[in-house]
């Protein structure tokens, strides 16, 4: 099923290099959700994510002739990161207040797919619990921001960490401690927002 | 953490994500199962790990599929490069064409000026040196050309054509010493109107005109003299549809006044004034052939007693005053002007048309650049 699935991806991808708009817009469908789920936890808020993520791809078609094959995923992940850092650059350049940060928090960190074994009760702790997370991550640096969440919520290896920040993997391995110990110390002062199976921390 | 170093918790970061080498790991865990502070802080990173990976898949607010470009009108890439290529191809083309047109326009207004008299001077110089062939013909005038010249008669126009200066004035050793250095003075008999020819040697450096004379015909006699007599008339040399007067190497310069009664007045300045008659060929012809010797002698003689510049006069008959008019004809014509104009007009129009070109990929690269923005909300 993987090996179709791959199969069918290079074809995809190998249609698009061609100028086939439709099938690279397939592969848009495919990569949407991550990669915008990516530039959310990146920017902290959803008109800068989506404004990241269609700059992604639009560069990412535009530059097709420069994937010399490996993970699709991986370069995805990689133009969009960059893509998050140029648009925070903007943001630093041109302070704006989000509208998310005015307005009531929205259902961005709902899971997709309610859980129905989940109670309303369970539903609300888990979303709440969410957004104590992500504020925590928002309350990083960018670049111990951006280590975090390629390690940890994408899994990345330090490795292409250091390769999609242009960094050191020293420097990978160093903001990522100082990252997780920020959230970490963070998540402790809303450990009652915590469920029980998390307030082990303290 | 407050029990642990930032060096530890570096090193329990590692080791949860692996990254440690065998001899680094088996030493932390040998440190884990005697440090309960650093095992509480393993054990919370390892919680907050849980936390954030759990966090949900998003589901994109809208598809970010790339919609088809509409289709493009303007035929020019729309890239940086060729906008600012463009924009300096037209500034250059501008500034040229906008170069010629300004000295187009100066060149006009200077040849439009009146000529100073040393201007005037080099004008006259090439002018009759181009003429020499063409107005100083040698044959007499065919009949119908001499019908037109009949016509040019009953018209009566006026000449002034000034000697400017006089330079050599006829005298009888410039007579006797060459023939060329000739003032003669041709005159008529006739007693109701004279017409007085004056040729006056410029030699080098000589006479020159201010003007042209246009369409003039006539017909002149001149005279060798040699030993103060004059000698074998030449041939009657005919001028015809001149638009310049003959050099003054070749026959002297001819000076056309204003019409004055007296036949040889000369203003104090050397300039001939006398009233010119140009009359048909055969008359001048007759006077040519019937003119003798002793009279042309005799009257040489006569002149050369009243004065050192007296001229031998020879008389025509009566004829219907023909003054002509000179008119000042540009030096250069102005067709020679036009095509620089033309150039640099074109060369303007291009840079106008290039600038647009540069104005409009500029404005399309923008659109497309908010369309793109549209699509990505």
């Amino acid at each position: 099923m993987a090996d179709n699935t791959t199969t069918d991806e290079q074809a995809l991808i190998g249609a698009a290099q061609r100028g086939n708009r439709s099938a690279f817009n397939l592969l848009v469908l495919r990569y949407q959700d991550g990669l915008y789920t990516l530039a959310y936890r990146i920017m902290g808020e959803s008109q800068s994510a989506a404004d990241a993520t269609q700059e992604a791809f639009i560069t990412a078609y535009r530059r097709l002739d420069t994937y010399r094959g490996g993970s699709f995923r991986a370069w995805l992940i990689r133009i969009t990161t960059n893509a998050c850092y140029d648009e925070l650059r903007r943001r630093k350049r041109r302070p704006v207040v989000a509208m998310d940060e005015l307005s009531p928090p929205d259902s961005d960190d709902d899971p997709p797919i309610a859980d129905p074994s989940n109670t309303p009760e369970q539903a609300m702790q888990q979303r709440e619990l969410n957004r104590a997370i992500q504020d925590c991550i928002n309350g990083l640096g960018d670049d111990q921001r951006i280590v975090l969440i390629l390690s940890d919520v994408e899994g990345l290896s330090y490795q292409d960490i250091a390769d999609h920040t242009r960094s050191q993997v020293g420097t990978v391995k160093s903001r990522l401690s100082r990252a997780r110990a920020a959230v970490r110390n963070c998540l402790q002062a809303v450990e009652e927002l915590l469920p029980g199976a998390y307030r082990l921390m303290e | 953490m407050a029990n642990v170093s930032e060096q530890d918790y570096e090193l329990l970061s590692a080791y949860v994500d692996g990254m440690l080498d065998e001899e680094e790991r088996l030493a932390l865990e040998e440190r884990l199962h005697g440090d309960a502070d650093l095992l509480r802080e393993l054990t919370a990173l390892y919680l907050t790990l849980a936390m954030v990976k759990q966090l949900p898949m998003m589901t994109a607010p809208r598809n970010f599929t790339l919609k088809d470009p509409p289709a493009r009108w303007l035929i020019f890439p729309t890239t940086p490069v060729f906008t600012a290529l463009s924009a300096a191809a037209a500034t250059i083309l501008m500034v040229i064409g906008f170069g010629l047109l300004l000295s187009s326009s100066m060149s006009n207004q200077a040849a439009s000026a009146p000529p100073s008299d040393q201007e005037v001077a080099l004008m006259s110089n090439t002018r009759t040196d181009d003429a020499t062939g063409d107005t100083a013909s040698q044959q007499p005038l065919p009949s119908s050309e001499q019908d037109d010249f009949d016509e040019n008669q009953q018209n009566t126009q006026q000449t002034n054509v000034a000697l400017l200066p006089p330079t050599q004035g006829l005298t009888l050793d410039n007579i006797q010493t060459t023939a060329t250095a000739l003032t003669m003075q041709f005159s008529t008999q006739s007693d109701e109107s004279a017409a007085t020819m004056a040729l006056n040697t410029g030699g080098a450096g000589g006479g020159f005109y201010t003007t042209e004379l246009p369409t003039f015909e006539g017909t002149m006699v001149s005279a060798t003299m040699q030993d103060g007599e004059m000698t074998n008339p030449v041939a009657p040399i005919t001028l015809s549809t001149s638009t310049s007067l003959p050099t003054s190497t070749q026959i002297g310069t001819m000076v056309f006044g204003t019409p004055s009664p007296n036949e040889e007045s000369v203003s104090d300045t050397g300039m001939d004034t006398r009233q010119f008659s140009p009359t048909q060929t055969e008359e001048f012809s007759t006077f040519a052939e019937e003119s003798t010797e002793e009279e042309a002698a005799a009257n040489l003689a006569q002149a050369a007693t009243e004065s050192p510049t007296a001229r031998p006069t020879i008389t025509a008959t009566p004829p219907p005053t023909v003054t002509l008019t000179p008119t000042l004809v540009p030096q250069t014509a102005p067709s020679s002007r036009s095509m620089p104009t033309l150039v640099a007009m074109a060369l303007v129009l291009g840079g106008a048309v290039l600038f647009g070109i540069a104005f409009m990929t500029a404005m399309t690269r923008r659109g497309e650049r908010r369309r793109a923005r549209k699509e990505g909300q």
